[in-house]
């Protein structure tokens, strides 16, 4: 029986492979799915929690990258500012814990309280989310839209083009995703690369 | 009183000096890619870190003992942090003196990264460590965005 098995595995892998590597061709459409995370507060949130969303503001972060620790007034005002007109803010922590013992879930919940954090901070201990979006490390920020019941990845980069100095910063390009997506526009700048901690995955 | 004041500050300024902060040269990308990119048959692994990237840490050594090993070849261990500049002092040069680096260390003063990250891969997203092998006249350029052993090390190096 067993090398039937293998015989089937072996095209599956193949297909599997195309499939993830078509999904970032250029004018492809990359479609994420909904997920059910815990959040700090205890409670579990998935996508479908908010029926009047019309896009998320996903950003993969955590507690110990000092990359990371630059946004999180950042991150409030973007949920201040766009939660209201239908696209609300969540963050994920993917960071393996067993090599970053400050990333476990009631560090989570402290840091959350301490920075008064008005969004979801979410924890995806399994690494399963961070790995269907493609994150590769924190702070790694995507705008996600509503097509025919789909959500599909608009922008993916960095908050904005300069973490050190916020008074420095001259593209604000998550914001400018949710502008052109809520104007109807088309994404102008989709992807931008920046220096972050990597989310190293669990074998 | 002034004078004495003014000893002690020099004191301190230059007992600063003394560490190894001759070594580590703040540049910007351009100076920075001059440093690897120059046409010979030279291999520059360049090693990006921080000193605030644990896993950065944890292969610093490996590559030490690598450059001294093979210090009589045509091959260049450069290491690049990514540490923020007002943190050099109080960040970066302990860590130097820790795992006694010896080689060249630069430190990337570039706040926007979305300019430079392209510049060294296209698919690198920017998470460190990462580290580039660069050979040019064997026309070698790749960027490999995960953590290094000995083991890997070598092996890739001698891929190239």
């Amino acid at each position: 029986m067993k090398p039937e098995i293998k015989i089937f595995k072996l095209p599956l892998f193949l297909v599997a492979v195309l499939f993830v590597g078509m999904s970032f061709l250029p004018g492809s459409k990359k479609v994420v799915q909904d997920f059910s995370l815990k959040n700090v507060d205890g409670t579990s949130v998935s996508l479908k929690n908010y029926p009047n969303a019309k896009g998320f503001i996903v950003v993969f972060t955590c507690n110990h990258c000092p990359f990371a620790k630059l946004y999180p007034p950042r991150l409030n005002a973007l949920n201040e500012k766009y939660a209201k007109l239908g696209v609300p803010l969540l963050a994920i922590s993917s960071t393996d814990t067993i090599t970053y013992e400050e990333d476990t879930y009631g560090l989570m919940v402290e840091k959350a309280q301490r920075e008064k954090f008005n969004f979801p901070y979410l924890f995806d201990g399994e690494q399963r989310v961070a790995k269907d979006f493609g994150a590769q490390k924190t702070p790694h920020a995507f705008v996600i839209w509503k097509e025919n019941k789909k959500w599909v990845v608009k922008y993916n980069g960095a908050i904005d083009d300069n973490g050190m100095e916020p008074e420095q910063v001259e593209n604000r390009y998550v914001e400018q995703a949710v502008d052109a997506l809520l104007a109807g526009k088309p994404v102008a700048v989709k992807e931008t690369k920046s220096i972050g901690c990597q989310i190293i995955m669990r074998k | 009183m002034l004078l004495k004041r003014l000893l002690i500050f020099s004191c301190i300024l230059f007992s600063h000096l003394d560490l190894p902060a001759q070594q580590v040269e703040v540049v910007n990308f351009k100076t920075l890619e001059k440093r690897f990119t120059q046409e010979n048959d030279t291999t520059y692994i360049v090693n990006f870190f921080a000193s605030w990237c644990a896993p950065c840490l944890k292969e610093i050594p490996d590559f030490q003992a690598f450059a001294t090993q093979h210090q009589h070849e045509k091959m260049q261990l450069l290491f690049v942090s990514l540490d923020f500049k007002k943190e050099l002092q109080t960040a970066l040069l302990p860590v130097i003196e820790k795992y006694g680096i010896t080689q060249p260390v630069f430190l990337l003063d570039e706040p926007n990264a979305d300019k430079w990250i392209n510049a060294i891969d296209r698919k690198w997203s920017g998470a460190i460590p990462a580290t580039l092998f660069v050979n040019r006249k064997k026309k070698t350029h790749k960027l490999f965005s995960h953590s290094f052993t000995a083991d890997t090390l070598l092996k890739t190096y001698k891929s190239i």
